[in-house]
């Protein structure tokens, strides 16, 4: 025993450890990573443990009082000049009458309408449901959404009577979940709320959204007419057409000014972003000779257009929104073995946020008639109710005359071998000699917009003249010729949701936009420059610095080539914003350039832009142009139409083909509009700019007089009128008709074509004037 | 977009990406566009628009009115359309406004999944019932005229007979897809032979295996086949255009009365002996980068900037000669003249109107419209030509008819519409080289990058030039021979004495003039030089390494700039700094350690600073040769290249000789040993690479590995 002892004294000699030490220190490091590791882990697990949504009290399902066979019955619970809305107990349906002609709108379907009793179990509750819910489990890593309907689980119905209206309160007692909406009818309108306050959860499940009246006016092929949605500049999807459409019929979602999941690939990709944005919370149905247009009134940003074509499982066309009661995340699972955005499970992840948005929700549904019940008379019944809320501006005055519309290109760069080398477009002087030039050939006033004047194009910089175009002093040169010429509007352009790493005074953790998992939203490109969103405090910041920079330079105005295309809500901790926050906050930054008694122009046609803007370009021409669309109608353009003026998307010298090119702007209403520059396109061979591949002024030169004229000529005393009416009459021949009773048809084919005894010839117009063509 | 549309080529490709950017460029979003040699995306106008999607059978009395899975669309000469419904097992017929008139199911028996059509001039169908095994030859009407099986024949064998593709010559001959083969039968049901098959090209290994191997083992060599056809068409002009699974050129064939594809090709040289090194380095390493650098038909970048390998799953050609294919993986429309130049590609996958989510067919009607038939979509979309690309193909038609002067209008007018349409300059360019007018045909083709054209202008402007001023050019030669000559006295004589100071002053280092001067005279003597490092190799200055690398290297750089235009081997904007000195430093660098490893245990006498100073000084002659070279290269053109390239390599011969010599000198080898012992250092340096390119890959993922770690934490803690 001793002389174990003793040797294990031995054993612990300091030679010896040290030695031990030495021969087993891959080992020992082994352990020691080990055990950081383990650490770690559990130091993770319990962060993820603490920041995981868990509810502590049990819930348990109230019995049901809901007997989803009882057909019920409707009442009449109130009732204005034009409307009347009834109310079923037994389904908390709700009808609204339109008094004029007795027309009844349903809020749900009935035997009347659809044949339910051959559909199965969940498809006759959705039929039958005034709303759906879509909800979340909080406590699944990846739970896939789950979607309830209130005409088959909402086990538990109580409703209220409200001024003009009832609450209904629909309990979905598997989720507990309970959502309670409003319908009131306020005038000559139908109101629906949802007030996110009397939204309970009382389960682990986390509500996301919510389809409101989903086959309000829902209707078969039969009947006749249309849905209208607001996809690009307008779409129609015919009843009658149903026919022709594929077999796999599909619905169709549009999300109000930007898509729903907020990730920078979606954002900066215009063919996602013209796929899945709305850029006006509204939609149409016409049905025979009535049609209903309903508004998102109330957080309209986190709206949502669903349009489903007859085909599509049952054969009832339908269209409705669904309004977003919580953010959900698409979250990029990080794995170890594969790299990013790779997961065992596929990768992508559908998370939501912790909280509801707290915002009510309101939609308004107006109903037309008659001769108005149409996308048109939508239009106009938009138009006045803006102009009455004072969100659309009368940018036109009394005298003004019809604008050329000039987007210049002013420099680009391009990759060199060492440097990169710096390609001048068109100067500041150059500007001034091409309106000079046009002016002298007869042009009158013109909306232009510089494109790329500053230097530090490419990293979102907003202020510095480019020296190679002149610097200040050449701005502010084209400044004073901007006052001398007070019937023209320039505009600097800019843009403030972007930004990069490149980006001086950008401060990469507060100045960008954050997701609900507090990550930036961002994306690399292989230079390891990281492209952020700007959070809206910072771009309003921004803006205002850049308004600070321009005093001096007093009559130039600026341009936002993104403003009125992005709104997304920001996580960002110094600076918050819900969706409809960052649209408040982009008003804001929008009503400080006009405060400043500058000229604002935007691209991209998102309403909110429409109180400030007094110029509107890059108007969509066209719809995205899914197999369920069947016709483009300018529902945007006709909203604006006579008030702000607009150029299209599509440029006249881009086009295949200017005579079609001009067609359409007739049609459309817009002004006359060229993407030019001064220098030859040659140079932009390879640049970021080679889509525009010709825009050489002295080439072009007389094309845009041209042009200009004919459009001066025949359509200035349209110019400042709404477009009232807009028909198509066949596929190539559209009628258009102005609040001053000039009424234009529109040939597109190679043929002539005749309509009210007008003929008109291939590829022209007729601008009838009441007797005189 | 700004720069960010180079987002979206992934990371792997931190190799690739680092020896060519030019693939960077793809992601640009435009629907319609040209590709050149270097797959860049350059945007055109709208060339065509869609007029008609069609889903369905419309009024026709039949209960199944949508298409089910079609395979195959064909258009007759009175732009009647057929479409082959493979999965309702019917043929249907639709007349120029696409209505429906006529749905055939089989005149005898029921089809079974046909796959394929054509239509004769009189309006009889030739259906492949794919899956009965058989031809069938209906009258207009729908009713049976007769069968065609598989034709009996001995060199008709193998697999079984299931009919897809198919034409049918005036001649009453049937061409019929067969694997690797167009299989021709007659109108008596007799086999006729094989058609238009490839040269399947030497492989070296292919032939070692046949020398070395047994019998018995040759019997397990699977034959290697040549690729098969994919589709094919009848052409206004008597000739069958074709599809095919080749990757290294014949993917679109133009076949004449033999059999042999006419249509562009990507090599000029036939086809010449492949080594598997090289094929693997080709096709694997550098695939992308080789792909994206090189004339090829289609795309191998798809719409994200992944790498894919298109498969034209249905070819047409017009009445003009232009060929239209389609391409299944990215469902991109190509477009390509007469002599297989692109005239526009558009299209692509997706849910929008002129798009698609699986196309099968194509075929062209005589107005020039295009019909696309999607076997997901079960739909056909018609897309109508432009005023624009209506223009473009006159201005080709008319160039081929030698009718310069109409093209050259009809170029001027669709350079009115596009200011940047290569095509358009380059016919340009030709119009003004039959017109003689060399230096505007320089000018113009110069500005598109286009060096055949360029070539030609050129190699006539400089006679041109040369026969106006014969006097004073010779003289300006003459000075500048005499001017060399004397240079080169003055320089042999210092650099002599700076070589002679060298050995004799036993004391001094070598100063950096001297050092420059000595490394020159390499060039004259080799072996005294070289051996003059070995007895005083203490004494070397080991600045004169670093200098003779920069000067190499901006000798390079400045190569790039001044090298005239047809000879440039690579576009300004697609150099790559890093790449650049990687190729030109890669072997003398990776020379040292090899070849002191390699001689350190066979009794070498040499150490690292000489060899380091000997390796680099195999740089010298690249740099003498070049300087010169970038000069004269500007009176050289396209059609000297072969003169040129001998200038070129002569720098690597030199680089050998002088890594050769260094190694025998240095370590007092025989030449015997010094042979084996290069290919012992080459050996070496091979493994050098291959450990460093694995060390690069490691630690790249290594330090993903990191990063993702690092991410994790922040997000959970941060």
């Amino acid at each position: 025993m001793n002389r174990f002892l003793e040797k294990t004294r031995n054993m612990f000699t300091k030679e010896n450890i040290v030695h031990a030490i030495k021969e087993r220190i891959g080992t020992i490091i082994l352990f020691v990573l080990l055990i950081v590791f383990v650490i770690w882990g559990y130091f993770s697990i319990g962060s993820a443990r603490e920041n995981a949504i868990t509810y502590e009290t049990e819930y348990t399902a109230p019995e049901s009082n809901v007997d989803f066979a009882d057909p019920g019955e409707y009442v009449s619970i109130a009732k204005t000049d034009k409307l009347e809305l009834l109310f079923n107990e037994a389904k908390g349906g709700v009808q609204v009458v339109n008094l004029e002609n007795g027309y009844v709108w349903k809020g749900i379907c009935d035997n009347e309408v659809y044949d339910l009793e051959n559909l199965n179990a969940q498809w006759a509750g959705y039929l039958q449901s005034p709303i759906t819910i879509s909800y979340y489990d909080l406590q699944r890593r990846d739970s896939g959404v789950s979607t309830l309907y209130a005409g088959r689980d909402a086990k538990v119905m109580s409703h209220e009577m409200i001024e003009n209206g009832v609450a209904v309160s629909y309990g979905f007692t598997t989720p507990g979940i309970t959502v309670v909406v409003e319908y009131t009818l306020d005038g000559d309108e139908f109101v629906v709320r949802i007030p996110y306050e009397k939204i309970r959860e009382e389960s682990k499940y986390a509500l996301a959204l919510i389809e409101v009246l989903p086959f309000f006016g829902a209707a078969t092929n039969e009947v006749g007419g249309y849905l209208f949605y607001p996809d690009g500049s307008g779409a129609i999807t015919a009843y009658d057409r149903a026919e022709l459409r594929p077999s796999n019929v599909l619905a169709a979602t549009y999300y109000t000014y930007t898509n729903r999941t907020v990730n920078f690939m979606n954002l900066f990709n215009d063919e996602s972003y013209n796929r899945y944005t709305a850029s006006m919370p509204v939609f149409g149905i016409k049905n025979g000779d009535n049609a209903l247009f309903a508004v998102a009134t109330g957080d309209a940003a986190n709206s949502g257009i669903k349009v489903t074509p007859s085909g599509s499982v049952v054969d009832l066309n339908r269209i409705a929104f669904e309004v977003y009661v919580r953010n959900v995340y698409t979250v990029n699972m990080y794995s170890m073995s594969s790299g990013v955005g790779t997961s065992a499970t596929g990768g992508m992840v559908q998370r939501v946020d912790k909280n509801l948005i707290p915002e009510d929700k309101e939609i308004r549904y107006f109903f037309l008639t008659g001769e108005d019940a149409d996308y048109s008379g939508m239009a106009n019944a938009y138009r006045n109710y803006l102009l009455d809320n004072g969100l659309l501006k009368d940018a036109i005055k009394d005298g003004d005359e019809l604008p050329l519309a000039l987007r210049l290109l002013m420099g680009t760069s391009k990759e060199g071998m060492i440097f990169d080398e710096y390609i001048p477009m068109t100067s500041f002087d150059q500007v001034q000699d091409m309106m000079y030039r046009l002016q002298v050939d007869g042009v009158g006033g013109m909306e232009v917009v510089l494109q790329a004047w500053m230097k530090g194009y490419d990293e979102y910089e907003y202020w510095g003249p480019a020296r190679q175009l002149g610097g200040t002093s050449g701005l502010k040169d084209l400044s004073q010729y901007a006052e001398a010429h007070p019937e023209s509007n320039i505009y600097l352009e800019n843009g403030f949701m972007f930004a990069s790493s490149e980006t001086s005074g950008l401060n990469e953790d507060k100045d960008v936009v954050y997701d609900g998992l507090d990550v930036e939203v961002s994306a690399e490109n292989m230079d390891g420059t990281v492209f952020y969103l700007t959070n809206p405090l910072a771009a309003y910041n921004r803006n205002m610095k850049l308004l600070s920079k321009l005093k001096g330079y007093n009559n130039l105005g600026v341009a936002y080539d993104d403003v009125g295309k992005y709104a997304f809500p920001d996580f960002n901790e110094d600076a918050p914003y819900t969706k409809s926050g960052t649209v408040e906050q982009l008003r804001m930054l929008l009503s400080s350039t006009a405060a400043d008694g500058r000229s604002v122009a935007t691209q991209g046609s998102n309403q909110y832009v429409f109180t400030y803007t007094d110029f509107l370009y890059g108007l969509r021409e066209d719809n995205y142009g899914l197999s369920i669309t069947d016709y483009s109608v300018p529902f945007v353009q006709m909203v604006v139409s006579g008030l702000i003026p607009y150029a299209t998307e599509g440029a006249g010298n881009l086009s295949y083909d200017l005579q079609t090119q001009k067609l359409k702007w007739i049609e459309y209403g817009s002004v006359p509009y060229f993407y030019l520059t001064y220098e030859s396109a040659l140079n932009l061979r390879d640049t970021d700019h080679d889509t525009l591949f010709s825009s050489t002024f002295d080439d072009w030169e007389s094309t845009v007089v041209e042009t200009y004229k004919e459009f001066e000529e025949n359509f200035s005393d349209v110019y400042g009128e709404q477009i009232v009416d807009h028909k198509i009459i066949t596929e190539d021949l559209i009628r258009v008709e102005y609040s001053n009773g000039i009424v234009i048809y529109i040939n597109y084919g190679d043929r002539n074509a005749v309509a009210d005894g007008i003929t008109v010839e291939p590829k022209s117009y007729v601008v009838y004037r009441g007797g005189e063509q | 977009m700004k720069s960010l549309k180079k987002i979206g080529v992934g990371l792997l490709a931190g190799l690739t990406c680092m020896m060519s950017v030019s693939m960077t460029a793809l992601a640009s979003g435009t629907d319609n566009y040209v590709t050149g040699d270097d797959n860049y995306r350059q945007p055109v106008p709208q060339s065509y628009n869609v007029v008609e999607r069609i889903n369905n059978i419309g009024e026709f009395e039949d209960d199944r009115k949508n298409f089910n899975n079609p395979q195959d669309v064909f258009v007759d000469d009175n732009d009647f359309v057929y479409i082959v419904d493979s999965g309702n097992n019917r043929v249907i017929k639709m007349n120029p406004s696409y209505e429906t008139v006529a749905i055939f199911y089989g005149p005898d028996k029921a089809f079974n999944s046909p796959q394929g059509i054509f239509v004769d001039k009189d309006g009889d169908m030739y259906v492949a019932d794919t899956n009965n095994s058989r031809i069938v030859h209906m009258n207009p009407n729908g009713e049976l005229v007769e069968v065609f099986v598989n034709p009996e024949s001995e060199l008709n064998t193998g697999t079984a007979f299931s009919p897809s593709k198919l034409i049918v010559t005036e001649t009453g001959y049937i061409y019929v897809v067969r694997g690797e083969n167009i299989m021709s039968i007659d109108g008596n049901n007799e086999f006729r032979g094989y058609y238009g098959q490839t040269n399947i090209g030497y492989d070296l290994v292919e032939a070692l295996m046949r020398i070395f191997a047994s019998e018995q083992q040759q019997s397990f060599i699977t034959k290697r086949l040549a690729s098969s056809y994919i589709n094919l068409t009848l052409g206004d002009d008597g000739m069958i255009y074709a599809t095919s699974m080749e990757r290294e050129e014949g993917e679109i064939k133009q076949l004449n009365s033999i059999g042999t594809n006419i249509y562009r090709k990507y090599k000029t040289i036939g086809n010449s002996i492949r080594n598997p090194i090289t094929d693997f380095i080709n096709n694997k390493v550098l695939k992308s980068v080789v792909a994206g650098n090189t004339f090829k038909f289609g795309e191998y970048f798809d719409d994200n900037g992944e790498y894919m390998e298109p498969i034209f799953v249905d070819i047409c050609v017009d009445d003009e000669g232009i060929v239209t294919v389609l391409e299944r993986l990215n469902g991109k429309v190509y477009q390509y003249d007469q002599d297989g130049r692109m005239l526009v590609a558009f299209g692509g996958l997706g849910e929008k109107k002129g798009t698609f989510i699986m196309p099968a067919a194509i075929d062209v009607d005589s107005k020039g419209n295009l019909l696309v038939l999607d076997r997901t979509n079960n739909n056909l979309q018609v897309f109508e030509p432009t005023e624009f690309i209506q223009l473009v193909h006159a201005a080709t038609s008319s160039y081929n008819n030698g009718n310069y002067t109409e093209s050259y209008d009809l170029w001027r007018q669709v350079l009115a519409i596009d200011e940047n349409y290569d095509l358009a300059h380059v016919g340009i360019a030709r119009t003004y080289y039959k017109q003689e007018m060399f230096k505007e045909s320089m000018e113009e083709s110069k500005l598109v990058g286009d060096r055949d054209v360029y070539t030609m202008a050129f190699d006539e402007y400089k006679y041109v030039v040369l026969r106006a001023h014969f006097v004073p050019i010779i003289l300006i030669a003459l000075f500048i021979i005499v001017a060399v000559i004397v240079i080169f006295i003055v320089f042999n004589k210092y650099a002599k004495k700076a070589y002679w100071s060298y050995l004799e002053d036993k004391n001094k280092k070598m100063g950096i003039g001297q050092g420059i001067l000595y490394s020159l005279y390499t060039m004259l003597h080799p072996i005294d030089t070289l051996e003059g490092i070995r007895y005083n190799r203490t004494r070397i200055n080991m600045a004169i390494p670093f200098i003779i690398l920069i000067a190499s290297y901006v000798v390079r750089v400045a190569y790039l700039y001044i090298v005239h235009f047809p000879l440039a081997s690579i576009e300004l904007e697609d150099v790559n700094l890093v790449f650049e000195a990687v190729k030109l430093w890669i072997v003398p660098l990776s020379w040292i350690p090899a070849n002191f490893m390699a001689t350190s245990i066979s009794g070498g006498e040499s150490k690292i600073p000489e060899i380091t100073f000997t390796s680099t000084l195999s740089l010298v002659p690249f740099i003498v040769i070049n300087v010169p070279l970038m000069f004269l290269s500007n009176i050289l053109s396209k059609s000297q290249q072969s003169w040129y390239g001998v200038f070129s390599a002569l720098a690597y011969v030199g680089m050998f000789l002088i890594l050769f010599l260094s190694m025998m000198i240095l370590n007092n080898y025989t030449i015997k040993k010094t042979i084996g012992m290069m290919l012992v250092s080459a050996f070496m340096m091979l493994v050098i690479w291959l450990v460093a390119l694995l060390c690069y890959i490691l630690t790249g993922r290594a330090i993903q590995f990191v990063i993702s770690i690092f991410e994790e934490f922040r997000l959970n803690y941060l």
